[in-house]
């Protein structure tokens, strides 16, 4: 479904993406605010949503991977779900426009590129939020029992392979439904797009974000250096 | 294997996947994986189909192919047999009824995108249906398939459904694959949102344009959707195109939580019925129907064949009233924008290498982005098609052109125009063009127009015929007529389109044969009038060795026009040939209340220096260049504060001035790179961002093209510090970084050769060893492809041992990096510069 970008994407965020530290001058703060006017122009929002079982999402009777290898068994995963009945897979993209938009814009002006491309991982993330409260809007008018939800959680987030992409997008019918499609090598295409699952209980549940730990990104976090966690809100 | 589609209207089959979720398909599988593993439902749901009226059934092969083998337990080929058997299967018992049935091989979406989206290249596209085809193809050679059903049954195609398509260059490649592979039929359908566009961005009418130029049979719309959404589009498609048009849609709209689909089966019927009476004479459903919808839409049909309206030949008529009502109209296209001929459509004429130093030294040194600015620049001065030569002597033109065609197609929607004349380099172009494209040309001889028309033919292309032949460009316009007859008469026996011909009645220099002038004029008209072709004409060569040209171009120009020249192929950039056009259309009455004209000039300053566009008009053009506006342009700022601040108009300035006193190496050694400097020690210590540091290397980078034209000019080389080549690994295909890391090091000197993202490791390696290669940068941002980087060094290692190789991307840590072996860990942009200066400079 088609989904409306609702605010204006968070400066705060935008900044820290772009490694700049306190507040934009006036030329960057004009050329943020040329980017979003482009991004929002080039966007064309789309998410969709589908109600799983646990079991779907942790593989343990996919009947489709019948004799083949199974994928890599994810603790923090199984972590995070804990406690929960069900779970919802969701997908976001803003669409391919945005891709082409951050093509042309590389060949002319590489710092506007920049600031576009981290202004739309940006306003992804807050497409992804809205949606999910979408989404328990929806679950609470449907299902009385399971209104709590846990937070999002993604595939090459934790120890949760990448490689899940592909089959968390068909499950989804990514590409039928929103145009979002997979590669070979997990990567998904338009490239500004989101996949998560939420857990669903009928009591409150947190989830359990991966620990700094169990991260890939270990070595490398600058959040973890700074004595932060991805997990909480900036 | 001809099948007229226009004999009676087609009942087509319903939903494949939603019948076999109802024989006990599990929501996690696949339907190609549950169809091959019971073919025997995948028969029964056929036959259902079949009893329920359907002419043509779709053989359950949408899903398969080579980059989805993991649905499949057997070989491709096993599996399109399988399926093809099916349906083959179906079609012979129904023919023991008497009912006549035809089988399509069914071809979707692949499931990987192509470039500039994806990663697939066309040419793999087209080896991944063309594989598919052979296989149903070889299948039904093999004869009568289910041994000891008694029956005439074959695994033999019909016909081809190429459906659920969301990408024109995705379907051009199955067409092509088709066409080729096969003497099949080919219906395609693809699949629209509500705003007429697929996911792409793919327009009905750009899908009608490129579709009839590669000679489909039908096309249509199918899946997304339900028969109330679709209906306008069916009708919108049924006027864009004389072929016949079919729909498939699905069950209404599904809900987004249960999947369930909105509508019942007489509220689809009743809502198709409308459809038939559109004259859209193939119907069937997609999504969520099943044989009672069908049974509901061939009864329909055979309501309406009562009244007359489904029968006999229903797109015939439709297409007589839209042959009376509007002549045909030369439209071309990319993906996602056509450019309909019925105004002055301005080509723009500056990617060719003919007088043009730097950019024949841009396609020698593979300096691609030079000609994508090039490209950019013409289409912010309001180029709508632009025209595309790669001519230098000792270029592979087969081999760069198509290049040029594909880099250029990543980063813009304007249609091409392809310029040359070696029918190889214009067939190899046209191949990997997404959309309708011209071709610029053929002439009167025989042999060109044999050798090139019917690869325009081929791939549905229009094409410029210049009025010259082997005895050359005759005097008189009558001379030049005649030629332009003979080329429309020769393209027509080809088979091309009236429309799609364009005549050029040749610009000669009115300083040498000033008489001639006229007779252009003259030709141009008598071609518009007495055959009622589309003109072009290149029209600066008019002036030349005349001083002040512009004045005569300007006006050579507003006469061609007012005698009907269509498409001038100028330099766009040249505001005074612009206004001309747009002054022209206020007076011809076809800018409307002047409004694009007025858009234009509001602001315009008419001085003695030459006229220059006002801001208000530049405003879409050049994106983020307001901020450069308020602060730049004065020029009295000294070179170090312009680049530190990315006043790009003021570096470009103070570069010209200071060449008045200095040559070219000294002002890049002297005052760019300790600008640069400067910048990038601000950077290190954190008071100048990423942002900052990026406008300071644009900035810098127009006082380098100052730099560099001066330097052609006088045939002198730029100096480079050293050839380093930089990629994105083979997997990965972040590029933004690498690209930084590009442009802050062409900066300094290096010459880049970018191979791109996800490149393979081979590829690499060749380039370093063709090349002598002494440092490579490579970029991978996940964790998943560190391995491919690692890989990729050791190739390097293995074969070039000389070869110093950098990395960086954000998964990397300076520890890592030693341990896969590369010889310089760049944290960001200015430490590869520095790592750099290691390796050139010891």
């Amino acid at each position: 479904m088609n989904i409306e970008i609702t605010r204006s994407i968070d400066r705060e965020a935008w900044l820290k993406a772009l490694h700049a530290k306190g507040s934009a001058d006036s030329r960057l703060a004009e050329q943020m605010d040329e980017a979003e006017r482009l991004l929002k122009e080039a966007a064309r929002p789309k998410a969709v949503y589908r109600p799983v079982e646990i079991s779907t999402i942790l593989k343990d009777d996919d009947p489709d991977n019948s004799g083949k290898e199974p994928a890599g068994v994810s603790l923090s995963i199984k972590k995070h779900l804990e406690g929960c009945n069900r779970a919802v897979l969701m997908a976001v993209t803003l669409g391919v426009g945005v891709d082409q938009l951050l093509r042309k814009t590389q060949v002319t002006d590489m710092a506007l590129a920049v600031i576009l491309d981290t202004g739309a991982s940006v306003l992804i993330e807050q497409l992804a939020d809205d949606f999910q409260e979408e989404i328990v809007k929806k679950l609470d008018a449907s299902d009385q029992n399971d209104t709590f939800m846990t937070p999002r959680f993604s595939p090459g987030y934790g120890d949760w392979p990448i490689t899940e992409q592909a089959r968390i997008v068909r499950l989804l019918e990514g590409q039928r439904q929103i145009g979002l499609n997979v590669t070979k090598d997990s990567l998904m295409i338009p490239r500004k797009s989101i996949t998560a699952v939420i857990g669903i209980a009928d009591h409150p549940v947190k989830g359990c974000l991966a620990t700094c730990d169990e991260c890939v990104l270990r070595d490398k976090c600058l959040l973890k250096k700074e004595g932060k966690f991805c997990g909480d809100k900036l | 294997m001809a099948i007229n589609f226009r004999d009676k209207a087609y009942i087509l089959d319903g939903a494949m996947g939603t019948m076999l979720q109802r024989s006990g398909m599990s929501a996690d599988e696949t339907s190609t994986h549950f169809g091959q593993n019971n073919p025997d439902i995948l028969k029964g749901i056929h036959k259902q189909y079949i009893d329920a009226g359907a002419d043509i059934i779709y053989a359950a092969t949408f899903g398969i192919n080579r980059y989805k083998m993991d649905e499949l337990d057997v070989s491709l080929e096993e599996a399109v047999k399988v399926a093809m058997k099916a349906a083959g299967e179906a079609r012979a018992e129904a023919a023991e009824e008497g009912r006549e049935v035809k089988v399509a091989l069914g071809l979707g979406p692949i499931g990987e995108l192509l470039e500039p989206m994806g990663t697939l290249s066309f040419e793999d596209a087209y080896e991944t249906f063309a594989q598919v085809i052979r296989a149903a193809v070889k299948a039904g050679e093999e004869g009568c398939c289910c041994s000891g059903c008694g029956t005439e049954c074959s695994c033999a195609p019909d016909l081809v459904v190429i459906e659920t398509m969301t990408d024109l260059y995705e379907v051009k490649a199955a067409v092509l694959a088709v066409k080729e592979n096969s003497d099949l039929p080919v219906m395609v359908s693809m699949t629209f949102e509500q705003n007429e566009r697929t996911f792409t961005g793919v327009s009905l009418e750009a899908m009608a344009v490129t579709l009839e130029g590669l000679g489909v049979d039908a096309m249509g719309i199918n899946c997304s959707l339900g028969p109330v959404e679709i209906y306008p589009m069916a009708q919108k498609l049924r006027s864009l195109t004389d072929l016949p048009v079919f729909a498939k849609p699905n069950a209404g709209l599904p809900d987004p939580a249960t999947g369930e689909y909105d509508i019942t089966c007489d509220q689809f019927v009743a809502k198709m019925s409308e459809y038939i009476d559109a004259g859209i004479n193939m119907l069937g459903g997609c999504c969520g129907t099943d044989p009672g919808y069908i049974k509901g839409l061939s009864e329909a049909r055979d309501k309406a064949a009562c009244k007359g309206q489904a029968s006999g030949e229903p797109d015939a008529s439709y297409a007589d009233e839209a042959a009376e009502s509007a002549p045909r109209v030369l439209k071309v296209c990319s993906g996602n924008k056509v450019v309909t001929v019925d105004h002055v459509t301005v080509i723009g004429e500056r990617i060719n290498p003919t007088g043009k130093k730097r950019l024949k030294q841009a396609l020698l040194d593979e300096d691609y982005d030079y000609i994508l600015t090039q490209a950019i620049e013409q289409i912010d001065a309001g180029a709508e098609i632009l025209d595309v030569n790669v001519g230098v002597p000792s270029l592979d033109d087969v081999k760069i052109l198509p290049l040029v065609v594909k880099k250029l197609q990543a980063i813009t929607d304007l249609p091409l125009q392809i310029d040359s004349s070696n029918p190889a380099a214009i067939e190899a172009a046209l191949r990997v063009y997404n959309g309708k494209a011209i071709v610029n040309s053929v002439n009167g001889e025989e042999k060109v127009m044999d050798a090139i028309l019917p690869i325009v033919k081929k791939y549905g292309a229009a094409v410029v015929g210049l009025t010259l032949d082997e005895n050359g460009i005759p005097a008189t316009a009558e001379g030049r007529f005649a030629i332009a007859e003979r080329i429309l008469d020769k393209a027509m026996e080809y088979g091309i389109p009236k429309e799609d011909v364009i005549i050029d009645c040749l610009t000669l220099t009115v300083s040498a044969q000033q008489k001639e002038a006229a007779e252009t004029l003259k030709a141009v008209k008598m071609v518009k009038e007495q055959l009622g072709l589309r003109t072009a004409l290149g029209v600066s060569n008019i002036s030349f060795g005349l001083p002040a040209r512009i004045l005569v171009n300007r006006t050579f120009l507003t006469l061609a026009m007012e005698n009907g020249l269509d498409l001038p192929i100028i330099n766009p950039n040249d505001e005074d040939m612009m206004a001309s056009i747009l002054a022209y259309n206020v007076l011809k009455n076809v800018d409307e209340n002047s409004v694009k004209y007025i858009e234009r000039y509001a602001d315009a300053e008419i001085g003695a220096a030459a006229l220059k566009k006002s801001s208000a008009g530049q405003q879409d053009a050049a994106a983020g260049s307001s901020a450069d506006a308020m602060t730049d342009g004065g020029g009295s700022h000294d070179i170090f504060y312009c680049i530190e601040k990315g006043m790009k108009a003021d570096t470009v300035a103070a570069v010209e001035t200071l060449l008045a006193d200095k040559d070219e190496m000294a002002v890049v050694n002297e005052y760019l790179i300790p600008a640069l400097d400067r910048v990038g020690k601000g950077f290190e210590k954190g008071t100048i961002f990423l942002p900052q540091m990026l406008q300071a290397a644009g900035a810098a980078q127009a006082g380098f093209e100052v730099i560099k034209d001066r330097l052609s000019a006088g045939d002198k080389e730029v100096v480079s510090l050293g050839e380093v080549v930089i990629a994105t690994v083979k997997g990965d295909i972040h590029d933004i970084g690498k690209n930084i890391v590009k442009v802050i090091m062409e900066n300094y000197g290096y010459k880049m050769i970018d191979l791109g993202r996800d490149v393979p490791k081979e590829e690499i390696v060749q380039v370093v060893k063709e090349k002598g290669i002494k440092l490579v940068g490579l970029s991978a941002l996940m964790t998943t492809t560190l391995k491919s980087m690692e890989e990729t060094i050791e190739a390097i290692k293995n074969e070039a041992p000389d070869c110093k190789v950098m990395v960086g991307g954000a998964v990397l840590t300076a520890d890592y990096a030693a341990q896969i072996g590369a010889d310089h860990y760049c944290k960001d942009a200015m430490k590869s510069v520095e790592a750099a200066k290691e390796v050139f400079n010891g």
